[in-house]
């Protein structure tokens, strides 16, 4: 099969232009790659086998354009292989202050959900809560961060851990409780991220605040 | 005026069309905020459009600043719909348990006009044995005469 030879090829780069190759003409191969190197910002030179699980879903989507949808399966398998062998998913933690480190925040959340392959549905209420919990941590705070850390032992799932060092969320139990109603929206969503999350917990004093959500992928 | 926002602010005969798109933060939503309401006070429009098709998410604070932004416009005489949100957003949203609040909604922007007043006068010209669709639109063709 192509798949196995692809992991034995030297370069990451060379192994997915020999697995396209199988599938489309080289020339459309190296288009295919040359646009989702381009898509994710990646450079074909230090391409190394992490990046390929970056680039995948671009991948996926252009082939799609060029071969019948049985041999797209075939060619998932072979991207699945050459992928197989990486450290599965990795913890993400995520500076917030500003308002652009929120937009930055969300972009590096969507590009970490479609490299895990979450389902759009997921990947909504992921960034959601990523948005609502970062967001506080903007509007209320001097800073802190947000980590994605993913879950492995059960079912599959994801903790978004919020810190921050500011003076605690006052009234907290009246907003989760839903009782809160406030002019600017503040409180609905954490309410909203509570009710989005499968476990929900927060820490809050006046040295700073902990919020975890863990969330079923 | 000093500057625009980059979200596109649309006239069409009575009504506003804002394709939103991209990340808006609270510098956007205020420029936006201002920029639409002028405009409905210069133009004399009777509703506004709010297409969320561009939109990656929707949170609680785009949903305040939505539900905003309908307020003033209802205040100045205008209704507002929004239309365009993908079946995730409206999931999470309802999940979520947000509301919005002053706004209507419709499934798509064609839906959005007609309950404004706009619609097709004729669906499709009735050619013969041709599709319409395949006929490009020629203002002199006789045939139209018959209306």
């Amino acid at each position: 099969m192509v798949s196995r030879d692809a992991r034995h090829m030297s370069s990451p780069h060379a192994a997915l232009a020999n697995l396209l190759a199988s599938f489309v003409s080289p020339i459309i191969a190296n288009s295919i790659i040359t646009r989702a190197l381009r898509q994710q910002n990646l450079d074909a030179k230090n391409l190394d086998t992490a990046d390929l699980r970056v680039l995948a879903p671009s991948l996926e989507a252009a082939v799609k354009l060029f071969v019948e949808p049985q041999h797209l399966r075939a060619f998932r398998a072979g991207l699945d292989s050459m992928l197989g062998d990486l450290p599965q998913r990795e913890t993400v933690i995520l500076n917030v202050k500003t308002e652009r480190d929120l937009a930055d925040a969300l972009g590096a959340t969507r590009r970490l959900c479609q490299t895990w392959r979450l389902s759009r549905l997921t990947q909504q209420k992921v960034a959601t809560v990523v948005s609502e919990l970062a967001r506080n941590i903007v509007s209320y705070t001097p800073g802190g961060t947000v980590e994605l850390i993913p879950i492995d032992s059960g079912p599959p799932g994801l903790l978004v851990r919020a810190s921050d060092s500011g003076s605690g969320i006052p009234n907290l139990e009246e907003i989760l409780a839903g009782r809160y109603r406030s002019k600017t929206g503040l409180g609905k969503g954490l309410l909203g991220s509570q009710r989005l999350a499968h476990r929900f917990e927060v820490r809050s004093g006046r040295g700073g605040t902990v919020i975890e959500a863990e969330l079923r992928l | 005026m000093t500057e625009y926002s980059r979200i596109p602010i649309i006239k069409i005969w009575h009504l506003l069309l804002v394709p939103l798109q991209g990340q808006i933060d609270d510098q956007l939503a205020e420029q936006l905020r201002q920029d639409i309401l002028h405009k409905i006070q210069s133009t004399d429009v009777t509703g506004l459009l709010m297409d969320v098709t561009g939109l990656w998410l929707m949170d609680s604070h785009l949903c305040s600043v939505l539900s905003g932004v309908a307020a003033a416009a209802r205040l100045m005489g205008a209704e507002t719909l929004i239309c365009g949100m993908s079946p995730e957003i409206a999931l999470t949203l309802q999940a979520m348990g947000l509301e919005l609040p002053n706004v209507g909604t419709e499934l798509s922007l064609e839906e959005a006009l007609s309950r404004l007043g706009v619609g097709v006068l004729e669906r499709r010209l009735a050619y013969d044995g041709e599709s319409s669709l395949a006929a490009p639109f020629d203002p002199w063709d006789s045939r139209l005469d018959r209306r």
